[in-house]
C-alpha cells in the first residue's frame, strides 16, 4: 500500500517540484508539506525529497509567511503546514524562525468591544455561542479564529518551541491557541470548524477536525475533554472511515498510545474504494500514518 | 415583558449582525452596480414541475423542464452546481443524488458535449465523504461522471463590476468561468442567516475554501446579502438553475431545519427570477429578502408581471414554510 500511494504521489507532482491538490492543479502550500512529510515517512531509509523540500522553500515569502497558491495572499495554515513539514529536515532552521515569527504575529478576529461587552452582560443574546477576545488563527487575515488553523498554528508553534526556534511570545500564543481550542470544543467532546452551538442548536463535531485539535492538545492528555474527544474520535472515524479522517485518526490515536490498527484498515480500504478521489494532501497524509510519523507528530504526552 | 427581557431583545436586534460575525439580511444592500454589470433580461421564463418523490420518471421531468425553457445544450460543456454542503443522516441538507443522476442523462440527451458536477463544500473538507456518504459518490461512478472539488480548482482573480462587498476582485474556479452552461442546483430551504437559500446562494460553493476557508468566513465579514450579489455578477457565462424542492427543508436551515415535502422542481435560466418563483412557493415575499429585492434591479427579475410562467400554477404548489422568528417579515402578507 505504501509503495502504491508513493507511486500515485510522485506520479502526480507539478513540473516546478511542489504538489497540487490534485493532480494538474497550481502547486499548493498544503498539499507540498503533506507530499514532503509522506514520503519521506513512507519508506524509513528514504531521504528527504529535495524537489518538493525545495519548492516549499521557495514559496516562503519575505515577511516569512507562506501563502496557500503562490498568487494568493498570506496564509496562517498554509504557513503552519510548511513550519511543521521544515521541521523534519535539517538545513531548514532560518526559514523555521521566520515563519515561527510571521505566525506567532498573526491573530484572529477577537470581537470588538461591542460584542464583548454584550458577552458579558446578555451572553445569550449571541447567536454563535464563543467565547470572544480569544486570539487563536483564521483562515484569512483579519477574520474569526477556526480550529484547524490554529490547531496546525499550535502544533507548529509547539515543535518549532521544542526545538529551540520558540521566544517569549510563542509560548503566549500556543496557551491562546489552546484556549480557544477548548472553547470550541463541542458538547459532548469533539471539535468541528469552530462553531459548538449556534441560535442556541448543538453542533455535531466532526472527526477530522477532533484529530488535529487533539494533536494540537497533546501535552494535556489527563484533560478530560482529551479523554472525551479520543472516544469521540474513535467513534467518528468507524462511521467516517475516509482516507483523510483515519489518517488523522491514526496518528492522533498512535500520538497517544492507543491502538490505531482499525484506523490504519480503514486507510487501506478507503484507497481500494476511491482512491483519496486523487487528493495529493490525503495520500500524503496517508503515507504519513501509515509510515513513520514520529519525526512530525510526536506528541508532548 | 420584564425589563431584562426587553433589554435582551432590543440588544438582540441592535447587535445580533456583529455578534454573529456577519452581517444579516435586514441590512439591505447600498445600490452599488454600474452599467456593465446590467443583465435584467425584459421577461424571464420559470417552469414549475412536480415531482412527487426522487423515483425513475424523475429524467422525465427535467428532460420536461429543460425543453419547455428552451435551454440549449447541444454541444456545451455543462458543470452541475448541486448543493453539497454538510451530511447528515438524518436531514435532507443536500441537493439529491437521484436528482443529479436524472439531470446528467437529460443533458447527454440532449446532447451535451461534456458534464461535470462541482462542489465547493463550506464546512466539511473530507470530500471524499461528504460525497460517499451522501450518495453522489456512486453516481458518479455509475454515470461516468467527472467531478471538480472547487475549493481545489485552478483559480482566475475576477475583478468586479459590483461594489456591494468590498473585495474589488474574488479568486473564481475555472471550472465554473470555463463552462458553456453552468447549472446552479440548490436544495429549495431556509436559512438562519439570509432568510433562504436557492439558486443565488448557492453559489457560494464556487469560493474556492483554499483562498476563503472553511467556512468562507471573508464571506460573512463582507455581508451574506452583499456577497451574494457580487459573487452572481461575476459571473458572465450562460447560466440556468434546477431547484430540488421535492424535499425541502424549512425553520433553521440550511443544516439543522426539518425536512418539508414540497413535490416541485423549478427551471430557469434567470437565477433571481427562479429563486423569486421558488420563494412563492415556500409563501415568502420576494421583495423582502433583501438581496433579491436588489437583484430585481439588475440582475433579473421577481416582479411577478415580469416572469412567464410556464408549467405548473405555483399557487397551487406553495407550502407554508416554518422560518425563524427574526425572519417572520419576510412571510408573504407579514405585516
Amino acid at each position: 500500500m505504501i509503495e502504491t500511494i508513493t507511486k500515485e504521489l510522485i506520479a502526480a507532482r507539478n513540473n516546478d517540484g511542489g504538489w497540487g491538490t490534485f493532480a494538474e492543479r497550481p502547486t499548493n502550500a498544503e498539499a507540498t508539506a503533506f507530499a514532503v512529510m509522506g514520503l519521506a515517512a513512507g519508506e524509513r531509509s528514504r531521504p528527504a525529497d529535495e524537489r518538493g523540500l525545495s519548492k516549499l522553500l521557495s514559496m516562503q515569502r519575505s515577511n516569512g509567511a507562506w501563502p496557500m497558491l503562490e498568487a494568493t495572499p498570506d496564509s496562517p495554515p498554509a504557513t503552519a503546514l510548511a513550519l511543521i513539514a521544515l521541521s523534519g529536515f535539517a538545513g531548514t532552521e532560518v526559514a523555521i524562525e521566520r515563519g515561527v515569527a510571521w505566525l506567532a504575529s498573526q491573530r484572529g478576529d477577537r470581537g470588538g468591544r461591542g460584542r464583548r461587552f454584550v458577552q458579558y452582560w446578555l451572553p445569550e443574546v449571541l447567536p454563535v455561542e464563543a467565547k470572544l477576545g480569544l486570539p487563536g488563527w483564521p483562515w484569512v487575515e483579519g477574520t474569526w479564529s477556526w480550529v484547524e488553523p490554529t490547531a496546525y498554528a499550535v502544533l507548529a508553534l509547539k515543535r518549532a518551541t521544542r526545538a529551540g526556534h520558540g521566544f517569549a511570545e510563542t509560548t503566549q500564543r500556543i496557551e491562546e491557541g489552546e484556549s480557544l481550542l477548548r472553547d470550541r470544543m463541542c458538547y459532548g467532546g469533539g471539535w468541528n470548524y469552530g462553531n459548538k452551538k449556534v441560535l442556541g442548536r448543538e453542533l455535531p463535531p466532526y472527526p477530522d477536525e477532533t484529530a488535529l485539535a487533539l494533536l494540537a492538545l497533546d501535552d494535556h492528555s489527563n484533560d478530560s475533554s482529551i479523554i472525551a474527544g479520543l472516544h469521540v474520535l474513535e467513534l467518528l472515524d468507524q462511521e467516517t472511515g475516509s482516507g483523510l479522517t483515519s489518517s488523522l485518526t491514526t496518528i492522533c490515536l498512535s500520538g497517544y498510545g492507543k491502538d490505531s490498527s482499525r484506523a490504519k484498515q480503514r486507510i487501506r480500504s478507503s484507497h481500494s474504494h476511491t482512491a483519496f478521489l486523487g487528493d495529493n494532501k490525503v495520500r500524503g497524509l496517508a503515507l504519513l500514518a501509515l509510515g513513520d510519523h514520529r519525526r512530525w507528530m510526536e506528541l508532548g504526552v | 415583558m420584564k425589563r431584562r427581557d426587553f433589554l435582551k431583545s432590543t440588544l438582540a436586534a441592535a447587535l445580533l449582525p456583529a455578534a454573529s460575525c456577519t452581517r444579516t439580511d435586514t441590512e439591505r444592500p447600498r445600490v452599488r452596480w454600474s452599467g456593465p454589470s446590467y443583465r435584467k433580461p425584459d421577461h424571464s421564463r420559470v417552469a414549475v414541475l412536480q415531482a412527487d418523490h426522487y423515483g425513475e420518471q424523475l429524467e422525465k421531468r427535467v428532460l420536461e423542464g429543460l425543453t419547455v425553457c428552451k435551454v440549449s445544450v447541444a454541444g456545451k460543456n455543462v458543470v452541475l452546481k448541486p448543493n453539497l454542503v454538510e451530511f447528515d443522516p438524518h436531514g435532507v441538507i443536500n441537493t439529491h443524488p437521484m436528482l443529479i443522476a436524472a439531470t446528467v442523462s437529460a443533458m447527454r440527451t440532449l446532447g451535451a458535449r461534456t458534464v461535470t458536477v462541482a462542489e465547493g463544500p463550506g464546512h466539511r473538507r473530507d470530500n471524499e465523504y461528504l460525497l460517499t456518504a451522501s450518495g453522489l459518490w456512486d453516481v458518479l461512478r455509475d454515470f461516468d461522471v467527472p467531478y471538480v472539488d472547487l475549493n481545489n480548482d485552478r483559480l482566475v482573480r475576477t475583478t468586479l463590476d459590483t461594489s456591494f462587498t468590498d473585495f474589488g476582485s474574488l479568486y473564481l474556479p475555472r471550472t465554473v468561468l470555463e463552462a458553456d452552461l453552468f447549472v446552479s442546483m440548490p436544495k429549495m430551504k431556509t436559512h438562519h442567516w439570509t432568510g433562504v437559500t436557492l439558486a443565488m446562494k448557492n453559489l457560494f460553493g464556487i469560493i474556492p475554501g483554499s483562498v476563503y476557508g472553511w467556512p468562507k468566513n471573508p464571506l460573512h465579514y463582507a455581508g451574506l446579502p452583499e456577497s451574494i450579489l457580487d459573487i452572481n455578477a461575476a459571473l458572465r457565462g450562460d447560466r440556468f438553475a434546477i431547484v430540488d424542492g421535492i424535499i425541502a427543508m424549512e425553520g433553521n436551515g440550511p443544516i439543522q431545519g426539518t425536512a418539508k415535502h414540497c413535490g416541485v422542481l423549478v427551471f430557469g435560466d434567470d437565477l433571481t427570477a427562479v429563486d423569486a418563483t421558488t420563494a412563492r412557493l415556500m409563501r415568502i415575499d420576494p421583495s423582502r429578502v433583501g438581496y433579491l429585492h436588489e437583484a430585481d434591479a439588475f440582475l433579473g427579475n421577481i416582479r411577478r408581471a415580469r416572469i412567464d410562467q410556464i408549467g405548473e400554477d405555483p399557487a397551487g404548489l406553495a407550502k407554508d414554510f416554518a422560518l425563524l422568528e427574526r425572519f417572520a417579515q419576510l412571510k408573504a402578507g407579514a405585516v
